[in-house]
């Protein structure tokens, strides 16, 4: 039983995994955040009403969300070589992924923040905060939860786009499974890379869920 | 009062402040004076006690032929929200709008405090032409006047004790402060034990509570109320009010109120302003309104109370 498996190179392989999801995640996120908040306080009526940026940004983000995420990553592995050298390694494949990412994760902000009461922002108005104290105490704060399930969903998705990255040269578990795996008939490597990619996403959703209940206080 | 020997009347408007020099001339030549202030009231000094009265002088709020327009949308028609509104709000006093849903209430007391901008006509606050006041200017004057809404606005996220501390921080306060001023206010409104409890875990009443709590945390001189009871029961609805009352009475913070119930006023008000479709049709002292309503408004908002009316 799993005597075909090659530890040494499914537990690398993991590794590069996590490597590749956890920096993509935390980039997307730095990313993806900034962009979500401008696209909602940038809208008709809110607090920074701006229409060519708003446009201009939602325009971006549904020409990205739109090109299937395996051309996308085609498409932008030039830029890993030309950002830091290389288009190989997890390192390498964390910037097509951000970059894939972050799109989808602020729409995922966007309505996040759409969701928090019009009326607690009016209320902090009434209070004489300034734009930016309603951003970070009041759009950001309440919308909390949600941002959680947000950063979930992406990191989830992520783990999902990293076997691609991986396949055309990022390497990681989706590499193992689809070479060492698939290509060269070890259905039983081809299994525990799955099978761990899956544990993967479950441990993040145990954690995400966890994390969004306890700053859930609605 | 009367003085008794007036030396000198003038009329004067209420829109520009009482000059310095006329106190002076009370002050150096000891001359009794009776300054009739139209349509407020009258200043009068009296020589010799070194004793005078200022009644009235500015009105706290000076609202002046105040027209809101939401202007047409694709859908939409205009809709004209305040029709030309003129009203004074006194310091101390409990003000009333009352009105059917849809009057213009919300947006004349939005209009106060800057939250909504008139087409036309002019806002007086403390004296001062909220119109020319700077972004910063606005904010800080907010800062100095407390709201308070029919579903409450607290921010989920927080607890009660960081609700009441959040226009502190909005002030810039210092922590210590902040702690200090949060535990005098939450024992004044009398949740102090539910400080760290989180709204959704309150009652309507307590996290009007906790509303009012932090509408009063940077010692506002004005509170507004829109129909902060409206979604209460009646008993809480008059707890509530008792403690408006109180505030308004021991702290001399002047309340405006909006209510579609004519027994609020009843219970707190001393004046009365009733709106229909973006005017005032009646104002004036609540007794005086209640005993002899002019406009068919008034008359159908009055009618429930009751003839045996006590004020
Ligand atoms: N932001 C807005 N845009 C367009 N119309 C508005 C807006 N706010 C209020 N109105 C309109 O102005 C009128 C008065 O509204 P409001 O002051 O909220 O009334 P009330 O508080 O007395 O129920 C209503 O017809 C309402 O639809
Ligand atoms: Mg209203």
């Amino acid at each position: 039983m799993l005597d075909q498996v090659d530890w040494v190179t499914v537990w690398q392989a993991t590794l590069d995994t996590l490597q590749m999801v956890g920096i993509s995640t935390l980039f997307t996120v730095l990313l993806g955040l900034p962009l979500g908040v401008l696209l909602v306080i940038t809208n008709r009526g809110h607090l920074w009403e701006n229409q060519v940026i708003h446009k201009s940004l939602a325009v971006v983000v549904n020409v990205f969300r739109g090109v299937p995420f395996i051309v996308l990553i085609l498409l932008l592995f030039p830029l890993s070589t030309f950002l830091i050298g290389t288009s190989l390694g997890p390192t390498a494949a964390t910037i097509p992924l951000t970059v894939a990412a972050a799109p989808f994760f602020a729409r995922m902000v966007e309505t996040a923040l759409l969701e928090v009461d019009r009326g607690t922002l009016e209320a902090a108005h009434a209070m004489g905060a300034n734009r930016f104290t309603i951003i970070r105490k009041v759009l950001l704060a309440e919308s909390m939860p949600a941002m959680i399930s947000g950063i979930t969903v992406t990191c989830v998705s992520l783990i999902g786009y990293s076997a691609f990255a991986g396949i055309v040269g990022g390497g990681g578990l989706g590499d193992v499974a689809l070479r060492v795996g698939f290509q060269s008939f070890n259905n039983e490597m081809l299994l525990v890379c799955s099978f761990i990619l899956v544990a993967i996403v479950q441990v993040v959703q145990w954690i995400g869920d966890a994390i969004s209940r306890k700053v859930d206080h609605r | 009062m009367i003085p008794r020997q007036p030396v000198c009347m003038c009329k004067y408007t209420n829109k520009v402040p009482i000059p310095a020099e006329l106190f002076v001339l009370v002050d150096e030549r000891k001359v009794d004076l009776c300054l009739y202030t139209y349509p407020l009231s009258a200043i009068i000094c009296r020589k010799g006690i070194f004793y005078f009265e200022i009644r009235k002088v500015n009105p706290l709020i000076h609202i002046e032929q105040v027209t809101k327009r939401y202007p047409a949308k694709q859908r939409e028609q205009e809709v004209i929200a305040l029709q030309e509104i003129t009203l004074q709000i006194e310091k101390g006093d409990i003000f009333g709008i009352v009105g059917y849903s849809g009057a213009g209430k919300s947006t004349l007391l939005r209009i106060l405090n800057g939250l909504e901008k008139p087409t036309s006509g002019s806002i007086h606050v403390n004296g001062k032409d909220i119109a020319v006041l700077s972004d910063g200017e606005l904010r800080l004057l907010r800062q100095k006047i407390g709201m308070i809404f029919q579903h409450y606005h607290l921010l989920w996220s927080r607890t009660v004790r960081e609700n009441v501390a959040f226009p502190l921080e909005i002030a810039g306060k210092a922590k210590h402060e902040i702690e200090q001023r949060t535990e005098e206010l939450l024992r004044r409104v009398g949740l102090w034990e539910r400080r760290d409890a989180y709204p959704s875990e309150l009652s309507g009443g307590q996290k009007q509570r906790v509303g009012i709590a932090r509408a009063l945390a940077n010692d506002p001189f004005l509170l507004l109320c829109d129909e902060a009871t409206s979604a209460l029961d009646p008993e809480t609805t008059t707890s509530i009010l008792q403690l408006v009352k109180e505030i308004n009475q021991e702290m001399g913070i002047t309340v405006a109120l909006i209510t579609h119930e004519m027994s609020v006023v009843d219970a707190i008000c001393n004046k009365v302003a009733v709106m229909e479709t973006g005017s005032i049709v009646e104002l004036g002292e609540v007794q005086q309104v209640f005993r002899d309503p002019q406009h068919e408004v008034t008359k159908r908002f009055t009618e429930g109370l009751g003839g045996g009316h006590s004020a």
